[in-house]
């Protein structure tokens, strides 16, 4: 037991020997303070980590993408149709796929209206933050509020002259557009809708690509759009999409950004007629081959630790060395009465005194 | 002398304690080994990063328009025999490579289970070889064109100027060009005669594994497989140029369909297998570049495999790896993602997609998409870590450690004078 001794590094000094100066306590106090700042900092960035980006190909063979919608247009639900198309030429009949609801028409207050919104790239705290999946409700049957057969029933009921559209709607995964048109007005139909009665005025509260996570903030997210004098407007919004994977402390949300570009064709322009364009919403979508891989990375607990610890002790050392410099310089400057280390006896007082 | 010497004395801030006064414990010890044992485990975990290899990609534009873009693919139908299977490269430019004989394509016969028969180099349609020497057709012999041409003139003009199908390919030309449907080829003499119609019935229950290389140009296109000679009409009323093939053998025998595996199908130059082992392990199996569609089987159980046309839609990203190690130059190769979609050629609604109304009409087979994404991912390694910071970094481990060691130490000293007091030290 006794040879386990000669390998102590840590020599210890008796107390008997060590002296202890005021001055020196209140050094050590800000030292203290320094020394819980430099923790504080050294934790949030341990916390925050680090991003690192990959760009990656997806390795799988995908077939299908889902699209979350949710939408206001100032639109009877019996005249609304939704279908997806794209390169595949299927003709995907959307609208089994959403639900309708009758509503009456309204813009919902903090929605930007024909308006550009301001750019905001989200952080990856938020996106993981926000990331909640979620599903779309049951729709309500309106109905039970009233008699089908008997109009005057519907009375007590707001002028339900708009419709919400929701639900989400898995498309192939390849360049195509997402259609809403009044029915017989572009595909045949046995309804054709009035003309007095197409207006598509919409809101887009949600329009997301992938899992539905309602909270993620999309770039259409809010917006609506109108045109007061040309009710038969077509309202065109192309996105691109990148998918993108959101990585921290082992949580993973798997999503998908776009970017809009939007414009819009007017019943007299020419190119509407010239391109058989009809009025309604159209959402064209292409997909980028590219996945952006956004992962928050961190040292190893154990390495932030001991960097924790051997920058905390450098800190120590560093301010023992210059309490001693500061010591030094005082005692050269102005005496040894100054010195902060050695308080003198009452004995030595006596000694330096008479000299 | 001395007065000098009291100076630097004074400058010396590692002063030291007098050995007298220090005291040594068997804790003290036993922390001592243990912060060594630490400290070498650390080191060693440093030295690990220091030679550890990153990959940092980078993104940028593809500049290298020009080049052409090499494809390579080796797949087997098991149901469709290589006498009708044909392949077409067909890009947005219009042009065509119906005839890629020289592109070094082989193909292959197989049984329905994927044992391979016999190999030959890529012809179109049939690799059928008639020997005409056998045939004993007389002199100023002039073959039925079965109505596809206009034989009527034929006795007033003179013998080289008479319209005549010697071959039985000559008469399959003439429907082609007709657009008419050839089927086996029985009833038409000329094949009857050369054996053509007992060829294509007797391998017609083969399979056909198609394996080879071809270049093509860098913009959007479709590879495709399909039965049948392929050839073009041009249609004046719609203004088009149209593709298509003489599907009629086909259609004929309702047990064919174009289940596939793909063993391979890649885009850009084939990587060297030593490059594959440079890449680390852990993270890539992968390799160096994604082909999602290797290993993809293609086998559905449905009715209507027959008239089943398989589309893969494939987007290109042209990628680029950078070695560490000179010995390896850097590597110029393709990656692709890729979305699958399949529909009956009958259109319609199928159990498989409940809501989709598919299109109508097209030929059945497998069609392969494609198109160049415009970004260029640049994979360099780099080392984790450089010297300097390796260096900077054992010297915080040792001083980290040593730091923990004292701190532990202290706390044992004092506790364990104040338990026992000053005997036990």
């Amino acid at each position: 037991m006794a040879g386990l001794r000669t390998f102590d590094a840590f020599p210890k000094t008796e107390e008997q020997y060590k002296k202890k100066s005021q001055k020196g306590g209140l050094s050590s106090l800000l030292t203290y303070l320094f020394l819980i700042f430099i923790a504080w900092t050294e934790f949030g960035n341990y916390f925050g980590g680090y991003l690192d980006q990959q760009y990656i190909v997806d390795p799988d063979v995908k077939e299908n993408v889902q699209i979350n919608l949710d939408m206001f247009v100032k639109m009877p639900c019996k005249f609304l149709d939704v279908r997806a198309r794209d390169l595949t030429m299927d003709n995907k009949l959307a609208a089994s796929e959403l639900k309708f609801e009758d509503m009456s028409f309204f813009i919902p207050y903090d929605t930007r209206i024909n308006d550009i919104r301001e750019i905001i790239t989200p952080e990856l705290d938020e996106i993981l933050g926000d990331a909640i999946p979620a599903e779309f409700r049951e729709k309500i049957d309106m109905r039970m509020y009233y008699d089908e057969n008997d109009p005057s029933s519907a009375g007590h009921l707001p002028v339900l002259d708009g419709c919400h559209v929701f639900g989400s709607v898995s498309v192939n995964r390849l360049q195509g557009e997402l259609q809403i048109t009044a029915k017989g007005h572009g595909y045949q139909s046995h309804i054709r809708t009035p003309m007095d009665k197409i207006n598509f005025a919409h809101v887009i509260n949600e329009l997301s690509f992938g899992d539905f996570y309602p909270y993620i903030d999309n770039p259409l997210d809010g917006s609506a759009k109108f045109d007061k004098d040309d009710p038969m407007t077509a309202f065109v919004y192309h996105t691109y999409v990148v998918p993108t994977i959101y990585q921290k402390l082992g949580a993973e949300v798997d999503t998908n950004q776009y970017s809009v570009g939007e414009y819009r064709y007017h019943k007299d322009d020419n190119s509407m007629a010239s391109m058989s364009l009809v009025p309604g919403v159209f959402i064209k979508y292409n997909f980028e081959s590219l996945t952006i891989l956004v992962a928050d990375k961190r040292l190893s607990f154990l390495q932030f630790i001991i960097r924790l610890v051997a920058i905390l002790s450098f800190v120590v050392y560093i301010a023992s060395w210059m309490f001693i410099l500061v010591d030094i310089g005082l005692v050269t400057l102005m005496g040894p009465k100054w010195s902060l280390r050695y308080q003198p006896d009452i004995a030595s007082q006596g000694i330096l005194e008479k000299n | 002398m001395s007065a000098r010497r009291s100076k630097f004395l004074l400058l010396d801030v590692f002063s030291k304690t007098e050995e007298d006064v220090r005291v040594r414990t068997n804790t003290g010890g036993i922390i001592t080994i243990g912060c060594i044992l630490t400290t070498l485990l650390l080191l060693y975990r440093e030295w690990a990063q220091l030679t550890e290899v990153v990959t940092r990609p980078q993104l940028y534009v593809d500049r290298d328009s020009d080049a052409k873009l090499a494809l390579n693919f080796d797949i087997t139908f098991p149901e469709v025999s290589c006498d009708i299977l044909t392949l077409d490269i067909v890009d947005e430019s219009g042009e065509l490579q119906l005839d890629i004989l020289d592109s070094g394509f082989t193909k292959t016969r197989c049984d329905q289970n994927g044992k391979e028969l016999a190999t030959e180099d890529y012809k179109m349609g049939t690799d059928f070889k008639p020997d005409t020497s056998k045939l004993s057709r007389g002199v100023g012999y002039c073959g039925s064109c079965y109505g596809v041409l206009d034989q009527s003139a034929n006795d007033a003009v003179s013998p080289e100027h008479r319209v005549c199908c010697q071959t039985c390919d000559d008469v399959h030309e003439a429907y082609l060009d007709a657009g008419w449907a050839f089927h086996d080829g029985h009833n038409i003499d000329q094949c009857e005669e050369e054996g053509y119609v007992k060829h294509m019935n007797d391998h017609l229950h083969e399979g056909c594994r198609v394996r080879g290389s071809a270049s093509l140009g860098r913009i959007r296109g479709n590879i495709h497989f399909a039965p049948g000679k392929s050839f073009i009409t041009t249609d004046v009323e719609r203004r088009g140029i149209s593709h298509n093939h003489d599907t009629s053998l086909y259609y004929g025998h309702k047990e064919l369909n174009f289940n596939h595996i793909i063993h391979h199908l890649s885009f850009g130059k084939p990587v060297d297998k030593s490059h594959e082992k440079l890449r680390r392990k852990e993270e890539d199996q992968s390799g160096i570049s994604t082909n999602p569609l290797d290993g993809d089987e293609m086998r559905p159980d449905r009715n209507d495999a027959h008239l089943l046309q398989y589309s893969y839609f494939a987007k290109i990203v042209p990628t680029r790896y950078e070695y560490l190690n000179d010995k390896y130059p850097a590597v110029e190769t393709t990656q692709f993602s890729a979305t699958f979609h399949s529909r009956s050629i009958k259109g319609g609604i199928d159990d498989d997609h409940p809501t989709t109304m598919h299109t109508r009409g097209g030929t059945p087979g497998v069609f392969i998409y494609y198109e160049m994404s415009a970004l260029k991912v640049i994979n360099r390694e780099q080392h984790a870590q450089t010297w300097s910071g390796f260096l900077l970094n054992c010297i915080t481990t040792i001083g980290g450690v040593l730091a923990v060691g004292t701190v532990a130490d202290k706390i044992f000293y004092r506790a364990q004078k104040s338990i026992w007091g000053k005997k036990t030290q």
